[in-house]
């Protein structure tokens, strides 16, 4: 049996809503149990107190990566398959930097409020309206923003395919960064704990 | 429950795994399949059965009946496939169906005008993994010969020939001996809005690529 299941038609467009379901059932339960249901534990990210959100975040891009090369190298995994979502320079920049705002203002990112709200938190609850206002405002606004949206289009391309390098060593040099940026994360952490200028201490 | 990990022993040895399998990937090659083992045995068992193609009136049949749902691929040049292409065939030149992506059930039907090109097709899909790929026999002359523009049998009943006519004036064409005395007769006004709408409806159920 090969991956993708829904690639290879195990399953059609009505059981992968439920594959959704549980998926993201699955993902809010590990936001919540890495504590990403607590505003001020993302926000501290910002303020380099604590560092989970890069830990867990880098961990799980790690996981992803080599689960993913391996399980196609075994045959498991049809890697040709695996959607790779197409690049739109400028407006993916002015997203990121809408989102990082966002973020640090509300201390949630969409998936951590919804997370957030489940758990009866109210500030989770206000994020989650926002994001769905948000939502509602760009949907409706579309036809303006439409040719902005389409617009520095770069196609779909990997991080091997960028900087020529072969998928195997591009890899190595991630896991080496994601190691090294886990020993800095812990002495930045150490760091800054014992700072006097600690904002959310 | 608590899933974070505290032990930093564990934590050093699930930093070593990782590095571990990252430097082995640098030697592991590609995941990325770009050459494949054929099984020719079972290649040419599908084509000595002929389960590698379907005849233009099995195609004409398929497309009047949507049982099931099939993408349709035109291999000629774009020129050709602007001037004239079956009802609802999507163009891709052979580069590009090197690459493109398709699901692996999917089933394709290739046809090219001959039927070389589309065979040539048929095979590289094939040698990509496709299982439900054919051919439309003859290509597109057959298709002229046999359901646009289709001769009678000799001696073919009344009801043959209108069974014939009808799917020719379905696709836009005519019997032989029936040429259309008006281009809007009721019978092609009605043959082209199902054209049309068949047109339509797989414009809107085509997967992007």
């Amino acid at each position: 049996m090969n991956a993708p299941f829904y690639e290879y038609g195990f399953f059609g467009d009505n059981f992968s809503l439920v594959v959704a379901l549980i998926t993201g059932i699955g993902f809010g339960f590990f936001l919540e149990r890495a504590g990403f249901g607590s505003g001020r534990k993302l926000a501290a990210q910002f303020y380099l107190t604590d560092m989970t959100v890069f830990k867990v975040m880098f961990t799980a891009i790690v996981t992803a990566m080599l689960g993913l090369f391996w399980l196609s190298w075994l045959g498991l995994v049809d890697y040709a398959l695996v959607s790779v979502p197409p690049t739109y320079l400028v407006p993916q920049l002015v997203g990121g930097i809408i989102f990082g705002t966002g973020f640090v203002m509300g201390g949630y990112c969409p998936g951590t409020s919804c997370v957030a709200s489940s758990t009866g938190k109210l500030d989770g609850g206000v994020n989650l309206v926002g994001m769905i206002a948000g939502i509602l405002l760009f949907g409706e606004a579309f036809s303006l923003l439409e040719s902005f949206y389409n617009s520095s289009s770069m196609g779909a391309f990997t991080l091997p395919q960028v900087l020529g390098l072969s998928e195997g060593l591009t890899m190595f040099l991630i896991v080496v960064s994601a190691v090294g940026g886990f020993m800095a994360a812990e002495r930045i952490e150490a760091r800054y704990r014992n700072g006097s200028d600690n904002p959310i201490a | 429950m608590d899933l974070t990990i505290q032990s930093p022993k564990l934590l050093r040895i699930l930093a070593i795994a990782a590095l571990a399998l990252g430097f082995f990937a640098i030697f592991a090659g590609s995941p990325s399949r770009t050459t494949v083992t054929l099984d020719v045995l079972e290649l040419a068992s599908i084509i000595e059965r002929e389960e590698d193609h379907v005849s233009p009136e099995q195609l004409a049949s398929m497309i009047m009946n949507p049982a099931g749902t099939f993408r349709l691929i035109d291999v000629r040049d774009s020129v050709s496939h602007a001037v004239y292409h079956i009802p609802g065939a999507e163009h891709w030149d052979l580069t590009a169906l090197a690459s493109v992506r398709f699901k692996p059930l999917e089933t394709l039907v290739l046809y090219s005008q001959g039927g070389t090109h589309a065979s040539q097709a048929w095979f590289l899909l094939k040698a990509r993994g496709l299982r439900n790929v054919y051919t439309v026999r003859g290509g597109l002359d057959l298709w002229n010969a046999r359901v646009l523009y289709p001769e009678p049998p000799t001696g073919a009943s009344r009801a043959a020939k209108d069974s014939l006519h009808y799917i020719a004036a379905f696709f836009g064409g005519f019997l032989t001996d029936r040429p259309p005395v008006s281009r809007k007769t009721p019978a092609s006004d009605h043959s082209h809005q199902n054209r049309l709408r068949f047109e339509r409806e797989r414009e809107r159920t085509r997967d992007g690529c």
